[in-house]
């Protein structure tokens, strides 16, 4: 049985900042419905590929595929062909209420335009519906995250980025986070998550890529994860 | 719009209508350069406010508009009904060329390539003295009249000037509550996070850019229609420094502020000119400029929405203090 496509593939990718190596000849390949958690300790250069795979950064060396063919050279072009993130540091629209937030990602993907009633679903899809009016400083932090989800999600991407989704939630945010997650696999949209979160990471997740000092150092199913010596000398810092 | 801009509209137009009733002609001279201004001023309220883009070269928008007006009229003999679109046009023309290279970039190249634009658009008017008659000008433009059974003069300027502002508003006030208005609202938030659903925040730009040069054309079409005599002189860098301190003091977060900033500079100018070497004999222009540079300085730091947001805060809190006594009532009814 052939295998199926990868959704995004990076290929021998480098992304150096002066003299500093931040990615070193990474591989990654991400295929259609699944969710890939990128973990990795502090400045390992997870938001550095997260960056390259979305087309804020260029690589320097290498080259990233987007189901099949070269990534788009910029960010609009990859996210009108089916791509779009979150991030680390939030990037709501602070001018723009909750639901006009997710109303311009309905209207960036087509001409004009759409039905206030259709972009409703997607706060209701994150339990905003009733903050559909306030503006993203007036929401908690954590709400704000699930607006830029809401937000990413109203564009039906075929890949999503998530860099870092459940910082600053709750644990019962976190719960239904992870829960959300999993009904994405379900609707078909591929996810690659960065997550310091290794629970909520490892829960959703069908595959872990680990990167230390901007190297993939492994590539495992989840349960294996936290058994791996590759990874605990990662983490813990030991040789 | 909301309805509350419907009516606010509505009620200016039936003001700008009556004001020849009961103004005198120094007033409506006001009122008529108001206009004038404050078409130009939305267009930098839309490009500042919305897409967080800097021009310091409007005054030559302005002043192309004004030339191409003035000299299709006077040279080749068109109807100003005809030369007046054909200003705006050009200005249009040149906000997309200029424009086009520099939105592809990140940063403030905007402002650098719109005040370079400026210098050689004075350059120009100069220099090419056999098509612009050079410093001294020309004068004897051609008017536009309206079909109206009204008299002539200033009057006749009001409604014209007036029907062009109104119009301006009404589009610009319609286009930040649509679909447009959302996307560069967004673009001007955030950039990467607008480009990553889809939005081209170059051609966004672009666009806001473009129409933003076009209304400073019209107006300066509609200058040249009222004034009847052109010069380089007034189309300088302070003149983009002027309408730049308009657009702030109104409030950039507003199309209202276009109009409110235009008008209140446009009085404050009229005061000071008329006030000034009483309060300071011996005083010239320049301490207008001074004051004028306090004024944005001030508004800036004390009140960065301007005065629209002045007024919009005060009838928040008129409105928070009505409501008060009703919420104060609520524990002894429930008591």
């Amino acid at each position: 049985m052939p295998a199926e496509p990868a959704v995004v593939e990076a290929r021998g990718v480098w992304r150096e900042f002066g003299g500093v190596v931040a990615l070193r000849d990474v591989d990654l390949a991400v295929r259609e419905g699944e969710i890939v958690a990128l973990i990795g300790p502090n400045g390992a250069g997870k938001t550095t590929l997260l960056n390259v795979l979305s087309c804020v950064l260029p690589p320097t060396r290498g080259q990233v595929l987007f189901r099949g063919r070269p990534l788009p050279g910029r960010p609009h072009r990859a996210a009108r062909a089916g791509l779009t993130r979150t991030f680390q540091d939030l990037q709501l629209f602070g001018s723009l209420s909750a639901l006009d937030n997710v109303l311009v990602a309905r209207e960036a993907r087509g001409k004009g335009a759409v039905p206030r009633g259709d972009a409703d679903r997607f706060l209701e899809t994150v339990g905003l519906a009733r903050r559909a009016r306030d503006h993203p400083d007036a929401l908690p932090f954590g709400q704000r995250r699930l607006l830029e989800l809401a937000r990413a999600l109203a564009t039906e991407p075929m890949l999503l980025l998530l860099d870092e989704p459940a910082a600053g939630l709750s644990t019962p945010e976190r719960t239904a986070l992870a829960e959300r997650l999993c009904g994405l696999r379900d609707v078909g949209v591929t996810v690659l998550l960065v997550e310091h979160d290794l629970e909520l990471a490892l829960g959703v997740a069908d595959r872990v890529v680990v990167l230390d000092q901007g190297v993939k150092i492994a590539d495992l199913p989840p349960d294996a994860v936290r058994g791996d010596e590759r990874v605990i000398a990662a983490y813990l810092g030991v040789a | 719009m909301t309805r509350g801009d419907v009516t606010a509209v509505g009620v200016l137009a039936a003001l700008i209508a009556l004001a020849p009733l009961v103004a005198s002609g120094y007033q409506l001279s006001i009122l008529i350069s108001t206009g004038l201004y404050g078409i130009a001023t939305i267009g930098l309220v839309l490009l500042v406010g919305l897409a967080r883009q800097v021009s310091l070269g409007h005054a030559a928008f302005f002043g192309l508009g004004a030339y191409v007006s003035g000299l299709l009229a006077t040279r080749a003999g068109i109807s100003p009904w005809l030369t007046i679109p054909a200003g705006a046009l050009a200005a249009m023309a040149v906000a997309y060329v200029v424009g086009r290279p520099v939105l592809r970039l990140h940063g403030h190249y905007l402002a650098m390539a719109t005040l370079g634009l400026g210098i050689v658009f004075q350059v120009v008017l100069n220099e090419w003295v056999d098509l612009t008659r050079g410093p001294s000008g020309f004068g004897s433009i051609p008017t536009a009249t309206l079909p109206l059974p009204i008299a002539g003069g200033e009057t006749a300027s009001l409604y014209l000037v007036w029907l062009a502002a109104l119009a301006v508003l009404a589009l610009s006030l319609w286009l930040v509550r649509s679909s447009p208005g959302r996307a560069l609202r967004a673009i001007g938030d955030s950039e990467v996070a607008s480009e990553l659903l889809g939005l081209h925040t170059a051609d966004w730009k672009l666009r806001v850019f473009t129409l933003s040069g076009a209304y400073a054309g019209l107006a300066g079409a509609l200058y040249a229609n009222y004034v009847t005599f052109l010069s380089p002189q007034p189309f300088g860098f302070i003149f983009s420094l002027e309408l730049l301190v308009m657009a702030v003091v109104g409030g950039l977060a507003s199309v209202w502020g276009g109009m409110v900033g235009a008008f209140t500079l446009v009085v404050l100018t009229e005061t000071l000119r008329r006030s000034l070497p009483e309060w300071l004999p011996g005083s010239s222009g320049e301490l207008e400029l001074v004051l004028f540079g306090v004024a944005l300085a001030a508004m800036v730091l004390l009140r960065p929405t301007g005065l629209v947001g002045l007024a919009a805060a005060g009838l928040g809190r008129a409105r928070s203090l009505r409501a008060a006594p009703a919420t104060a009532e609520e524990p002894l009814h429930a008591g």
